[in-house]
């Protein structure tokens, strides 16, 4: 019995070894959102922690339906996935979330920040559901997040009352502020006119490099993406329709 | 933040529909409220004030009537008895004391009250004095008088002060006796009950009133009688018995041998407590609860709107790694807010509007309200308030935790 359980604990330990250094790890991945009539079946990936990738290709070709699936909100129909050395879906539902808020952080195109609280609320709250971060050490946390996304002059103004490029800011700091080791961004740039966007993405490069966690950017962009040392084109995902 | 800090600065963010709805549930708190309120306060004054009379005997008519015009000072008198009643029931060997009463006046609608000196010898249930003097000295002779709190201070009346009576006992205009001005001798302690609305004097000086009305009357219509021939009356005389037990066997006798009717208060006012008061309150409280079962309606509907403004706000907070329970707190806390402040605004109401009604009104009220009283029972219905208002919260937060946050975003 002992031994069995130190030969598991050996192997449990190699893996750990093999996944420490790997951000997202999928073989023949099957996606099917729920409205659509399609499913895309996603080739293997490995993406390393500290990189950056960049996943680009028309809208509808699944880029966004992958990055659902990264975080553990789209289960997916087939294939494996493991992010972070997890394997998301046989995690129970409420540790998966436990686990997105404090490994994961997210940039949607719209921002989705809420409306009526200050930019320093909408960090500290976040942090609070994310991390599990109260009090002042959330409140720190966030202003110092908040500074270095250039906003120390914007944080008690409620986020209605920002520019497009100052709420972009501040949902980039709240996904950051949990210190997450992986960034999942989508579109991020997608709300922004271009001079916006070139100064968004150096702003999220600087933070990236700072945080040193992976990031996965999703865009339609050419521009955007040929920054990005990686990439991925998502035309090539095969596509079949779902008989439901 | 905190929870509850997030969830009142949304019921923030939407004022006007936040106040209605307040409004809403603070009526349906306010309402059962009021009516336990004065229902408890009724009943109190009723049976407090008419537990000290074991019989009250008048002119024959309505038995409650006559406890309600006697005692509690609210009701038209059944009309006058012979004074040799009175005097055959002092010299009753069962009755400890007999108070005469003479009603006929009032000053702006406080009723003028003739007694005798009996007045300040009468007892509690617990056998203290019922009336006691804040300040001033008792009436020693006609048109001195004693004046209850409320009635003082209504009228403005203080020591030495000199006032005159109008025919009638309301407010309505009558014919005032300026004639006969009386002097303010003493101002009464309050009490809460009826007496507080009285002003109280020897009861000559209600004879010596309405005798001059009888001799203007007769000289007028040329009846013979004289003021010499006029025999005083009573309007009612209050009787304390040396038993309790001895009231039935009086009541009957009177009643049976006599031309006035006696009636025990004890008995008329549970008749009508329990006869005609609780099943009104019963049905007002029906009422009020279907007032709360609107504003329940009303705080859903507010609640489920205002969850599906915000769905995009939940489903950021679910991606970001909030889980359904505290999406679905986020969203009952709400609704706990809401009948929170409605159940604190309905207390503010019920009580603000019984001492509002109370000093606003232009006639003197049937009984004393106090409204700052604790009450028996109030605390079950704010409870009751609360968590029906925070239970229907339970539906749109039930509803949000079901919902996929990959929906809400898209």
């Amino acid at each position: 019995m002992t031994t069995t359980m130190a030969i598991m604990s050996t192997i449990t330990a190699m893996i750990m070894t093999t996944e420490s250094g790997t951000a997202v790890r999928s073989g023949s991945l099957l996606l099917c959102p729920g409205n659509a009539d399609v499913c895309i079946k996603v080739p293997e990936l490995q993406i390393s922690l500290g990189n950056r990738w960049v996943i680009t290709g028309p809208s509808g070709c699944g880029k966004s339906s992958l990055l659902n699936a990264l975080s553990g909100l789209l289960p997916p129909a087939g294939g494996t996935l493991r992010v972070l050395g997890r394997d998301l879906y046989a995690m129970k539902s409420g540790e998966r979330d436990r686990f997105r808020g404090k490994e994961m952080g997210m940039v949607h195109q719209n921002f989705h920040l809420m409306s009526g609280f200050t930019a320093l609320e909408n960090v500290t709250i976040s942090l609070r559901y994310s991390a599990g971060i109260t009090g002042t050490p959330a409140k720190q946390r966030a202003l110092d997040t908040l500074e270095n996304a250039g906003l120390s002059h914007r944080l008690h103004t409620r986020v209605e009352r920002l520019s497009r490029g100052e709420a972009q800011r501040v949902a980039l700091a709240r996904a950051l502020a949990p210190q997450p080791r992986l960034l999942l961004s989508d579109e991020p740039t997608g709300s922004l006119d271009p001079a916006r966007s070139a100064e968004m993405m150096w702003l999220m490069t600087e933070l990236w490099e700072r945080a040193g966690c992976a990031w996965i950017c999703v865009t339609h962009d050419a521009n955007l993406a040929s920054g990005f040392e990686n990439r991925i084109d998502a035309r090539d995902w095969i596509q079949g329709e779902v008989a439901r | 933040m905190t929870p509850f800090g997030i969830a009142f600065r949304m019921i923030r963010m939407r004022p006007w529909v936040t106040m209605l709805t307040v409004l809403s549930l603070s009526l349906g708190t306010a309402l059962p409220c009021v009516i336990l309120i004065l229902r408890h306060q009724v009943e109190q004054a009723l049976l407090r004030e008419g537990k000290t009379v074991d019989l009250v005997v008048g002119a024959k008519g309505s038995p409650l009537q006559l406890v309600l015009s006697s005692i509690h000072h609210l009701d038209l008198p059944t009309g006058n008895i012979p004074w040799s009643v009175v005097e055959d029931l002092r010299a009753d060997r069962r009755v400890v004391q007999a108070l005469p009463l003479g009603l006929g006046d009032n000053v702006r609608g406080f009723r003028i009250v003739g007694t005798d000196a009996g007045f300040r010898e009468w007892r509690s249930d617990a056998g203290d004095p019922r009336h006691r003097l804040a300040k001033g000295e008792w009436f020693t002779k006609p048109f001195e008088a004693v004046a209850g709190a409320e009635a003082a201070a209504q009228l403005g009346l203080g020591l030495g002060d000199s006032f005159v009576g109008a025919h009638g006992l309301t407010a309505a205009p009558g014919a005032l006796h300026d004639e006969f001005p009386y002097t303010v001798t003493g101002i009464l302690e309050s009490t809460g009950l009826s007496v507080d609305r009285l002003i109280v004097t020897p009861i000559e000086s209600v004879w010596l009133v309405h005798e001059d009305e009888q001799n203007q009357h007769n000289r007028m219509f040329g009846s013979g009688t004289s003021s010499a021939n006029v025999e005083p009356e009573a309007t009612a005389v209050l009787l304390r018995l040396r038993s309790p037990g001895l009231r039935m066997w009086m009541r009957e006798e009177i009643n049976r041998e006599t031309n006035a009717m006696a009636a025990a208060p004890v008995d008329e006012l549970l008749r009508l407590v329990r006869g005609l008061l609780r099943p009104v309150q019963t049905g007002m409280f029906w009422m009020a609860a279907a007032v709360v079962a609107v504003s329940g309606c009303a705080i859903l509907s507010t609640l489920l709107q205002a969850a599906d403004r915000r769905k995009q706000d939940w489903a950021t907070l679910r991606v970001l790694g909030a889980r359904p329970r505290a999406i679905c707190t986020l969203v009952w806390l709400e609704a706990v807010w809401i009948a929170l402040i409605s159940v604190g605004a309905g207390v503010v109401l019920a009580r603000g509007g019984l001492a509002a009604a109370a000093s606003l009104s232009a006639e003197p009220l049937l009984m004393s309200l106090n409204p700052w009283q604790r009450v028996p029972g109030e605390e079950v219905i704010l409870l009751g308030v609360f968590v029906f208002g925070s239970g229907i919260g339970l539906i749109p937060a039930l509803r949000m935790y079901r919902r996929s946050p990959l929906e809400d975003l898209q």
